[in-house]
């Protein structure tokens, strides 16, 4: 499964909706409930889904999905 | 020092205006001019200007010493007991201690930009900047006083993109929005204050009115401060960020905070919320998201409040804030238990009861403000008034 279906599923579980579909554009504004809580709980699901790591200023730093998937597949080599 | 009414700080804004702009100054020369204004700003108060400049002094020499996250804990502490000292100099022993000349204007503007350059340039994130370039930022000239809390990036790309002569309708917007900050802050403002006189000496609805035109006095004050600051900034080439997007039409607390006093918000997010959640997240609370959140804002905000002032009803008001933003998210979960995906969608698209937050949250903002500037004994006994 490629990184960017990866990611959609871990943002549907972390979000709790099955038909909730991420684009390279999409940002918080989109998603309601990605708040600065759920931003983190994020993260972290990412972190154990793909075996990273992000840095303190990554975490910071995302603007939208495109970056998040830029940082994840930076780290993975 | 001069103020925002007074002509020197405008004949100053108006001279930096025309030597950056006439001569097309960008990167170390228009560092300068700015520079050389903040330090004619405070030839009126040079006391005040030395001990910023000392401060801003040792935030340098930490950006270069002591690496890694232990730089970043030994100099925070150090810039937040100098900070924590400046508001409570009488624990200062001996007569006239030299702090206790310490004026607070500025300080904890300055304080947020140097924490902001240590955390950034001990994790990596920036190199240590030019010296010129970091003491034109934690000093400028025209936003010391009272924010906003700008990033050195934003700065760094605004100080070295070229600088167009002033056109027309740039100078009319800014202008415009000089005037229009006045009109909040020294007209709309002032007639709230002396109209109302905020002594909270009533009952009931007329009270709660009181208390809300007391919430609306702050918001004029403060948003129209910052549109002075911001249409200088137009003028001078150094436009600051914008920092409220008209807060109490907020649905929820953690909405608020996007859009009131936005550029601490996001300080407060990146450089406390983020790292403490992300810690509680990845270890001691793992899985625990709803508590690890709570934990979080509740710090978060209670840090917000002594940022204000260090003292027990700031910090009471930080964490009223926290409570009521974890209560949110408490809230929420809650209720998308009770009514299901569907009907939690429904009701997040509802116009009625978005009105209805909208209300709930501004009556909980305008309340917290008693307890910033009442003692908490007073503050409940307002309350108590109320009912």
């Amino acid at each position: 499964m490629d990184v960017h279906l990866r990611l959609q599923q871990v943002f549907r579980e972390v979000f709790d909706d099955d038909e909730l579909e991420i684009h390279d554009h999409t940002t918080a504004k989109d998603i309601p409930e990605w708040d600065s809580l759920m931003h983190v709980s994020l993260l972290v699901a990412i972190e154990g889904e793909f075996g990273i790591r992000f840095a303190s200023a990554e975490v910071s730093g995302l603007k939208n999905v495109g970056e998040l998937r830029g940082v994840v597949e930076t780290k993975m080599g | 020092m001069l103020q925002l009414d007074q002509l020197g700080f405008w004949a100053l804004v108006v001279l930096v205006a025309v030597l950056v702009r006439a001569f097309g100054l960008t990167g170390r020369w228009r560092a300068a001019v700015y520079l050389l204004a903040a330090a004619a700003l405070f030839s009126g108060a040079p006391l005040l200007g030395l001990l910023l400049l000392g401060v801003c002094a040792y935030g340098y020499v930490a950006l270069r010493v002591l690496a890694g996250p232990w730089g970043i804990a030994v100099h925070t502490l150090v810039m937040s007991a100098a900070f924590v000292l400046s508001q409570h100099p009488d624990v200062i022993p001996g007569p006239q201690p030299f702090l206790r000349l310490f004026p607070l204007v500025g300080l904890p503007y300055v304080y947020l930009r140097v924490l902001h350059l240590i955390a950034d340039v001990k994790n990596g994130v920036q190199p240590v900047p030019d010296a010129l370039e970091y003491f034109t930022y934690v000093l400028p000239f025209h936003q010391v006083i009272a924010g906003p809390v700008e990033r050195f990036p934003a700065f760094r790309a605004a100080l070295h993109a070229p600088l167009a002569p002033l056109d027309l309708d740039t100078f009319l917007l800014a202008v415009a929005r000089i005037v229009n900050g006045f009109l909040k802050k020294a007209v709309l403002a002032e007639i709230l204050r002396d109209g109302v006189g905020f002594g909270f000496d009533g009952h009931g609805l007329r009270l709660l009115a009181e208390i809300d035109l007391h919430a609306l006095f702050i918001y004029l004050d403060f948003s129209g401060y910052m549109d002075i600051v911001i249409g200088a900034g137009v003028l001078i080439g150094w436009k600051p960020p914008e920092n409220f997007d008209w807060p109490y039409g907020s649905r929820n607390l953690i909405e608020f905070w996007t859009r009131w006093h936005i550029t601490l918000g996001e300080f407060i997010r990146d450089y406390l919320f983020n790292p403490l959640n992300l810690y509680l997240q990845r270890g001691p609370l793992r899985g625990r998201v709803l508590t690890a959140g709570v934990v979080s804002y509740f710090v978060a905000m209670a840090w917000c409040g002594l940022w204000h002032r260090a003292n027990l009803p700031f910090l009471l008001w930080g964490a009223l804030h926290g409570a009521g933003i974890a209560a949110v998210k408490l809230w929420e979960a809650g209720l998308k238990k009770a009514l299901g995906k569907q009907r939690m969608k429904q009701y997040r698209a509802s116009r009625w009861a978005g009105a209805v937050a909208t209300f709930v949250t501004f009556q909980f903002v305008a309340v917290s403000f008693l307890f910033a500037f009442e003692t908490p004994a007073r503050a409940l006994e307002i309350l108590w008034n109320l009912f």
